[in-house]
């Protein structure tokens, strides 16, 4: 030990600058992060960007730090001197490892702490999540840089591999998009667990390699394996398989969560956009029959047409996110073709075949809230205010938590706006999100800020304005979303013209400027 | 390869090493002997294999093949504690240009048990070190002086030293090998060098190393001793005969006159095959070489012999 506290003691003799830079930049973040509760949002000045530069500083000024201690001894080249001293290769990397913890976990746990409380939340109850936190940013901070300085010997060289990094991701990304299904809901956990059980090896084995060995080819060669490793998953991943597994079909006479039948075109004749690549299509829907007390989220589809020449065209399985909510509405489907196969078949009478990818969520834990005219506490939720006459936007310690509400506009306390649609005994609904397992988000400040959009109906039909929604004694009912089952259900739509269902272009134009 | 007897202990004994870079072989079967308490000078050409030989034996490279033992350990596991026993300084080491001479000898301290502090005191003086200068700041002599300083104050058992004296002017050369040769009493030194003046006046123990090959290994004073410039004049001008002894090497005559260099040189027996091989001669000189002029003349030998 007594050599590991000699090390870190001349590491922070030579590192004070790059050491009092990253505490003084915390503390700014604090105090800007803090600040910022208060002041609304609005119009960045050039001061408000500076400051914005801040956040991204703080671990930048981490990373810099942590690179220049490992670097103190380097462990690339031959001529280093500490190399024929009698430094113990364990001892020399607990005093880096001690580095990161004392002048970033430390610091950041203490900033955590702070800012908790000053959000209005007792911090002796996040101590679990904020090691969580501690360990996220270990592994997605701390041990890459470790990693990327055991391999090199100057910042330049660290700066050449983040860029290789990102031409890596740029190729990966490249190489996903070409591949079938990779967007399909639950399928990018092949992928996520197999980069991390890889990331995990390479980096702890190159790390590990660097100090017990300093053998830089060897290391080199395991980043590359780990690297080429990562692609062939990601190439070779079974998404349709994955999809399926998690979405199995509805079994044969079971009721649907929700009701899905497609309605008619709209009556406007519309010109796809000439420059775009895909036509954007859009299917009205018609939802029902999910059941009272529960949403259903759609995560995922699959639209196929069918034409009668033969022709056949696939979205593969896409990332969506809809909810549907007990009662009848409106919702809209949609999708890209592509431009080629729709200007062949845009005539002909087509078939088309979704699959959709549902989950539904139960209400549990309700609680009702009445809006204020300044910040209020929802319980479970953290602290809240009124965004907009739609909109409620908190501050949740750790993550933003799992949520649902729903208002009645009849309840609402906002005077009724002139010429306001009817309602029919509508509700507003708002899905805040699922949660996630993790006891806490990844980032530098413990809390996260959530978004409640209320909206009448389901997702993807526009919310008729004006409406009254949520003003100071307006009360909503918050619930916690308890996971169910996961179907696949699927819907056709048949002897139909494509041309019937495109966008209106342009779908936003900006006003033409009044002459002078 | 001629090698001498080694004693019954080694700091360093190579055997069969090679050391391949890619295509390169830069040791091709090095066996090194290096006997306790010798000051051993490995002298050859630059590109010889002296720098790659000793940084197997730090165990900065690993051999391709072969086995390096250093103070009666396998060069492999030399690391971490075993250093409190080696100071090894090398010419073009990077040290840690940022601290100051005084703040780098405070940060070695706690690694050495046997860090003696008057003797840092000492050598600091001894060389003309200033305390507050930073080590980038240092000439190339004073930071060569900084470093022998720091591997000599706790007191290794065994100092390597790799070109420590190459391009330093003469006066901080020879405060170098003063400095070095007060603590060669107490220690086995193993230098490199690729100028045999560098080395001549206070080696023990000589190898010389050509293309990865040890060509000789020997004492000092066994190889001065056995090395002889000779010079025959004959009665008359005479025809080369065509058997002459192994041990001649660069016989050559001009008029009445014959020169060579004899390797086995003992008075009695070198004048009896000068007899045996011209027949009475009028007078035979015999000079003690220089080191160099060893190396020259066995150099030449072999570049003529293939």
């Amino acid at each position: 030990m007594k050599q590991v506290l000699h090390i870190f003691r001349n590491d922070v003799r030579h590192l004070w600058i790059e050491i009092v830079a990253s505490l003084i930049l915390l503390a700014l973040y604090v105090w800007k992060t803090i600040h910022g509760w208060s002041t609304p949002e609005g119009f960045m000045s050039g001061l408000d960007i500076l400051w914005g530069l801040v956040t991204p500083l703080v671990p930048i000024s981490w990373c810099l730090l942590l690179a220049r201690a490992v670097h103190n001894e380097p462990l690339i080249g031959d001529r280093q001197f500490w190399v024929t001293r009698p430094y113990e290769w364990k001892k020399l990397l607990a005093a880096k490892i001690l580095v990161a913890v004392v002048f970033i976990s430390v610091p950041l746990f203490i900033a955590n702490l702070i800012l908790l409380a000053a959000a209005g939340f007792a911090p002796v109850h996040y101590i679990p999540g904020l090691l969580w936190m501690q360990l996220l940013m270990a592994a997605v901070l701390i041990l890459p840089v470790l990693t990327a300085s055991v391999l090199t010997s100057t910042i330049v060289q660290i700066l050449l591999v983040v860029v290789g990094l990102v031409l890596y991701a740029l190729g990966t990304g490249s190489l996903a998009s070409a591949i079938p299904n990779v967007n399909a809901p639950s399928a990018g956990k092949i992928p996520a667990i197999a980069g991390l059980v890889i990331f995990f090896a390479v980096t702890i084995a190159v790390i590990l390699v660097q100090y017990a060995r300093r053998k830089a080819w060897t290391s080199r060669v395991l980043v590359f394996v780990g690297a080429a490793a990562f692609l062939i998953v990601v190439a070779a991943a079974p998404y349709s398989a994955a999809v399926n597994s998690a979405f199995p079909p509805l079994a044969p006479g079971k009721t649907p969560p929700v009701q899905l039948q497609f309605g008619p075109p709209s009556s406007r004749i519309n010109q796809p956009s000439r420059a775009a690549r895909n036509v954007l299509l859009l299917f009205p829907v018609q939802v029902s029959g999910v059941a009272p007390g529960s949403a259903v989220i759609q995560e995922g589809q699959l639209v196929t047409i069918q034409a009668p020449d033969g022709h056949r065209w696939t979205s593969h399985w896409q990332a969506v996110e809809n909810s549907y909510w007990p009662g009848n509405a409106k919702s809209i489907l949609r999708t890209q073709v592509d431009r080629k196969f729709f200007e062949q078949e845009e005539s002909a009478s087509i078939n088309v075949h979704v699959s959709f990818a549902l989950t539904s969520y139960r209400e549990t834990d309700f609680r009702q809230v009445v809006s204020q005219g300044r910040e209020f506490t929802v319980p479970g939720i953290g602290v809240c205010w009124l965004e907009s006459a739609l909109l409620v936007r908190c501050r949740s310690p750790l993550k933003s938590p799992p949520l649902m509400a729903q208002m009645d506009p009849s309840t609402s306390t906002c005077p009724p706006p002139p010429g306001a649609a009817s309602l029919n005994g509508m509700i507003g609904y708002a899905w805040g999100g699922a949660g996630s397992w993790s006891p806490a988000d990844l980032g530098i400040s413990p809390i996260a800020q959530s978004r409640i959009p209320f909206h009448l109906g389901s997702d993807q039909e526009l919310t008729p304005f004006p409406t009254p929604g949520l003003c100071p004694g307006t009360p909503f009912t918050v619930s916690t979303p308890v996971k169910g089952k996961s179907v696949r259900i699927e819907a056709e739509l048949d002897g139909i013209r494509l041309a019937d269902y495109v966008l209106p272009q342009p779908i936003f134009q900006l006003p033409r400027q009044a002459p002078h | 390869m001629i090698t001498t007897e080694s004693k019954a202990s080694s700091a360093i004994r190579t055997q069969g090493l090679i050391k391949r870079f890619r295509r390169v072989e830069a040791l091709s079967g090095l066996d090194l002997d290096v006997p306790e308490g010798a000051v051993y000078a490995l002298v050859g050409p630059n590109g010889a294999g002296k720098t790659t030989a000793i940084k197997i034996l730090m165990n900065i490279y690993r051999a391709t093949s072969g086995r390096a033992e250093v103070l009666g350990m396998d060069s492999t596991r030399v690391a971490g504690r075993v250093f409190q026993s080696i100071g090894y300084v090398s010419e073009n080491q990077q040290m840690p240009g940022w601290m100051r001479v005084d703040d780098f000898f405070a940060y070695l301290r706690p690694f050495y048990p046997s860090w003696d502090r008057s003797l840092e005191g000492e050598l600091l003086k001894k060389f003309d070190l200033p305390p507050d200068r930073k080590l980038k700041e240092l000439s190339r002599g004073m930071s060569m002086k900084a470093a022998l300083a720091s591997a000599l104050a706790f007191h290794p058992r065994l100092i390597v030293l790799d070109e420590p004296l190459g391009g330093l002017d003469p006066l901080v050369r020879d405060e170098l090998v003063e400095g070095l040769l007060e603590r060669a009493a107490e220690a086995t030194v193993f230098i490199s060098s690729h100028d045999l003046a560098d080395i001549e006046n206070f080696s023990s123990h000589v190898g010389y190393l050509e293309r990865g090959r040890l060509v000789f290994s020997e004492e000092m004073t066994s190889l001065a001793a056995r090395f002889r410039d000779v010079e025959l004049t004959l009665d008359a001008p005479r025809a080369m005969p065509q058997s002459i002894p192994n041990s001649w090497m660069q016989v050559n005559a001009a008029a009445a006159v014959v020169r060579f260099v004899e390797s086995r040189f003992d008075e009695q027996r070198t004048s009896a095959e000068i007899a045996g091989v011209f027949g009475p001669v009028r007078d035979a000189t015999f000079s003690p070489m220089s080191l160099r002029s060893i190396f020259l003349a066995m150099a030449k030998s072999r570049r003529s012999s293939g």
